[in-house]
């Protein structure tokens, strides 16, 4: 629970708070805001540079930037955080599972190190090519993909949680361990859990740009930031910056927020829990 | 594997009758479990199949692809360790100043950057805005005539025949792609850098080195020999994912390389090929942890074994 | 060297200021310390955990890095102000003037490098000397801290010796240049209790063959009652207490000296502790 010392330390990360509040803008312009234009309707405007009409210019199918850019927003980033959410609501309760006592827990830990010793882009596009072009797949993609992570960050907050003396004897008087787990463990695990997950968000955006750059996971004419990235690829030899510009910065500026915002949660944490 | 290679290869107007032919051609037909022996027993003769397009051997594909893929490899980390051992150490040496904080700017900035729009970037930058690289359409330009392959590794068969213009072709050509992976991952590995020599640098032994008057330059090389081995590994894991990771950055310089065949071959299906690279991509992963540990072991005299 | 027949002052620290910038404020880690320690006898530094000793010793050699400063004071070494030195200048002192040896021996020896490589070094630092040379005067240091076979410790690494010669190996490197001022932090804490003993005694001896002055930074009463001529005590950065061990034994003039005292385990009666410490004190990151 924030107190009232914890929100005035908000004051003196100002990367927590500026992150923060970009992705949120970003999110709210997503859904809110009035684009100028109809993001899918092709045009005669062919490869225009940014002007007063079309402030970030138009690709070549003439759609105009900027509409596109911001919708695409409403589509990536949700998409990164539902691919997140179910890496946790997966992942968090596996890791707890396999921080069990006995071998199983190390052998499964074997096993997801090979795993993830594997180019995992490679597999998020095999994934989603094999399983089918939609949405949900590319969700089961990032949820490979950052599962292990989130079990493998539990379990090493659990391990010595679990050999320490404190817990031991709170069973040895008789606490329930799932009651331990829940009051004891968890708040801790928490902090750790949110770094991890801004982290995992933006990876998640870096990933489902990767796999609509290359086609997979979207039907034109629908507007992804990657996609985007991809009809104007040819044309950053000929000098059409901007088709590749503005989506490009939009990725940018997402990860950007979502890596400060690891690092602010991660500075905060660190000193809540210390106090 | 989910998905039909028969019917891709054929296409969307295919008979069932055609593509029952091509199922049993290819071997679809045999149930699951006899497929998977069947591909063991030949992976252990050496014989990784064809593939089921383009009718080439798997392994002849492998070895006209991996070695491309191993060169630009080889030079980003080249580049991004030696950035990155800078930007770090920099760093960890004047930790909170002015110069510590431009480089964690900058660690950001290209850690959040993804590999494949910093190349276009680049791309836009510095081939059309100042034109001092060559166009981006492979690794040598449409007209040169490849040399005969000796070893299949480009740059070391240009010298091996004293070709030197065709060897700074490809330099050139290879700049861009460098270039952009070099940068990316020269970020993960400033960020390991600074980690591991700031602790070298409050270290109780560097401590001693400082109090018995040696100068700040070998106080400093104790710190890195310290702090070395995290980040060779850290070198060793990026290497053995960037057999497969560089897929999209070969793509955009088409660079032939293993990760964009691979890819191709997921897009059609094309399962020995997938097969092949899954093999090829964890065989280069193990040797590569191989050859990290053996300069391990000469590095740190507490590994050797007596 | 001083030629008067009385002893001289070798070192003197005067109103030393360190601080330590964290997330939580300021810290004050040594507010102000002064005192001196006369050519060729032992001092003892002593003060319970977070007082401040081991900053106090480094910053008389200015082995302060950030987040911890400097901030104000002197230290004269030999009538040189350590603190108004350059730092080419102050790394000449460092090691053939004043030697320094801290908790744990395998954490200030190098890894990597065989012994007799180390030796060379610290050596090449302060003087012409080759790698022949080098070897001789380490195989004699070796022996001075009485190691028996010198020759197969100069040959090996840190890693084959056992916590007692490493600690004999450190003090070898640290007086190779013949110092007149041995700075040691808590030399024994990370020894086995049998060794400490050792390793102490070795002080004492090299102390008294050198004419070598000792700083003897410690948190063990006895080990000062046993091996120091002077005792400085310390108390959450500042100095409370000062003067010859017999009398501030005997009468201890301040209450957390008397406090110390009374907190030493005897046969026979209960035992006192030292009630709260510092308020305000954080634990500083032993380096």
């Amino acid at each position: 629970m924030p107190t009232t010392h914890s929100i005035a330390l908000f004051g003196r990360h100002r990367g927590l708070v500026f992150g923060g509040a970009a992705i949120v803008v970003m999110l709210l312009a997503a859904f809110f805001a009035p684009l100028p234009y109809d993001p899918v309707r092709p045009s005669a405007d062919i490869l225009n540079p940014p002007s007063l009409e079309h402030p970030f210019g138009t690709d070549r199918s003439g759609f105009d930037v900027m509409s596109r850019t911001i919708v695409s927003a409403g589509r990536d980033l949700p998409l990164a955080l539902a691919g997140t959410l179910v890496s946790v609501l997966i992942g968090v309760p596996l890791g707890l599972v396999a921080s069990g006592k006995g071998k199983s827990g190390e052998r499964t830990m074997r096993a997801l190190d090979a795993f993830q010793a594997f180019p995992l882009l490679v597999l998020a596009i095999a994934v989603v090519t094999l399983t089918g072009n939609r949405l949900e797949n590319v969700i089961l993609a990032i949820a490979i993909i950052n599962v292990p992570r989130f079990m493998r960050l539990v379990r090493s907050e659990v391990l010595p949680m679990r050999e320490s003396r404190f817990v031991e004897a709170a069973l040895a008087i008789g606490a329930s361990p799932i009651r331990m787990m829940f009051r004891h463990l968890l708040p801790n695990v928490t902090s750790i859990i949110l770094v991890q997950c801004s982290l995992s968000v933006a990876n998640a955006i870096v990933v489902i740009a990767s796999l609509s750059f290359l086609g997979i996971g979207v039907s034109p004419p629908e507007a992804t930031w990657g996609a985007m990235i991809q009809s104007g690829a040819p044309n950053m030899s000929t000098g059409q910056w901007w088709v590749v510009a503005f989506p490009g910065v939009a990725v940018f500026l997402a990860v950007a927020c979502l890596n400060m915002i690891a690092d602010g949660l991660s500075d905060v944490t660190r000193v809540v829990t210390r106090a | 594997m989910p998905g039909d290679p028969a019917a891709e290869i054929l296409g969307q107007f295919a008979t069932p009758a055609e593509t029952e032919r091509i199922r049993r051609e290819l071997g679809l037909d045999k149930p699951l479990p006899v497929r998977y022996v069947d591909y063991i027993a030949a992976v252990a003769r050496g014989d990784l199949g064809t593939s089921f397009f383009s009718g080439r051997g798997i392994a002849a594909e492998i070895a006209t692809y991996l070695p491309n893929t191993i060169e630009l490899i080889v030079l980003s980390l080249g580049l991004a360790t030696g950035l990155g051992l800078l930007v770090g150490t920099i760093g960890a040496y004047f930790r909170g100043q002015l110069p510590d904080r431009i480089g964690r700017v900058l660690i950001t900035a290209f850690q959040s950057i993804p590999d494949f729009l910093l190349g276009l970037v680049l791309i836009f930058i510095l081939f059309y805005l100042w034109r001092v690289v060559p166009p981006p359409v492979g690794r040598l330009s449409l007209v040169d005539a490849r040399p005969v392959p000796i070893t299949n590794f480009l740059l070391v068969d240009t010298l091996l025949r004293g070709d030197i213009a065709l060897f700074a072709s490809a330099l050139k050509h290879a700049f861009l792609p460098v270039l952009t992976l070099g940068l990316v991952y020269s970020a993960y590995l400033a960020k390991t850098a600074r980690a591991t020599m700031a602790a070298s640098l409050t270290s109780a032994q560097v401590e001693f080195a400082r109090a018995c008057g040696l100068p700040e330059r070998q106080v400093l090389w104790y710190a890195f020999t310290t702090a070395m081995p995290p980040i060779l590994t850290y070198g060793a894991i990026l290497f053995g994912a960037l057999v497969g990771g560089a897929a999209i950055v070969e793509i955009v310089f088409s660079w032939q390389g293993l990760g964009s065949w691979a890819l191709t071959a997921i897009l059609k299906r094309d399962v020995p090929a997938i097969q092949g690279f899954i093999i090829v991509a964890g065989l280069a992963t193990l040797l590569v942890y191989l050859v990290l540990d053996l300069v391990v072991m000469v590095i740190d005299p507490r590994i050797r074994v007596d | 060297m001083s030629t008067s027949t009385a002893p001289s002052v070798i070192l003197s620290v005067r109103d030393i200021e360190t601080q330590f910038a964290t997330q939580r404020g300021t810290v004050f880690a040594v507010n102000r310390v002064s005192f001196d320690v006369t050519d060729g006898e032992i001092v003892g530094l002593v003060g319970e955990s977070g007082s401040g000793k081991s900053v106090t010793v480094r910053s008389v050699l200015r082995l302060i890095r950030p987040p911890g400063r400097i901030t104000g004071g002197s230290a004269e070494f030999e009538g040189t102000d350590l603190h108004a030195l350059s730092e080419s200048r102050l790394r000449q002192i460092r090691g053939s003037g004043i030697g320094f040896v801290s908790q744990n021996p395998f954490g200030s020896l190098n890894p990597i490098l065989p012994i007799e490589r180390q030796f060379h070094n610290v050596i090449r630092a302060h003087r012409r000397t080759t790698r022949a040379e080098s070897r001789r005067v380490a195989l004699q240091a070796l022996q001075s801290v009485g190691i028996a076979g010198p020759d197969r410790v100069l040959g090996g690494y840190a890693h084959e010796l056992s916590g007692g010669m490493a600690q004999r190996v450190v003090i070898g490197i640290a007086l190779v240049l013949r110092p007149r001022l041995l700075i040691a932090d808590e030399p024994t804490t990370a020894l086995d209790v049998t060794v400490q003993r050792q390793i102490l005694d070795l002080i004492r001896d090299l102390a008294r063959e050198r004419r070598m002055a000792v700083l003897l930074v410690t948190h063990d009463l006895g080990v000062v009652a046993q091996y120091c001529q002077r005792v400085v005590v310390m108390y959450a950065g500042k100095v409370v207490e000062e003067g010859p061990v017999r009398r501030v034994f005997k009468t201890p003039a301040h209450l957390y000296t008397r406090a110390l005292l009374d907190a030493i385990p005897r046969a026979g009666k209960p035992v006192v502790g030292v009630s709260a410490g510092p308020r305000g004190s954080i634990e500083y990151p032993t380096l």
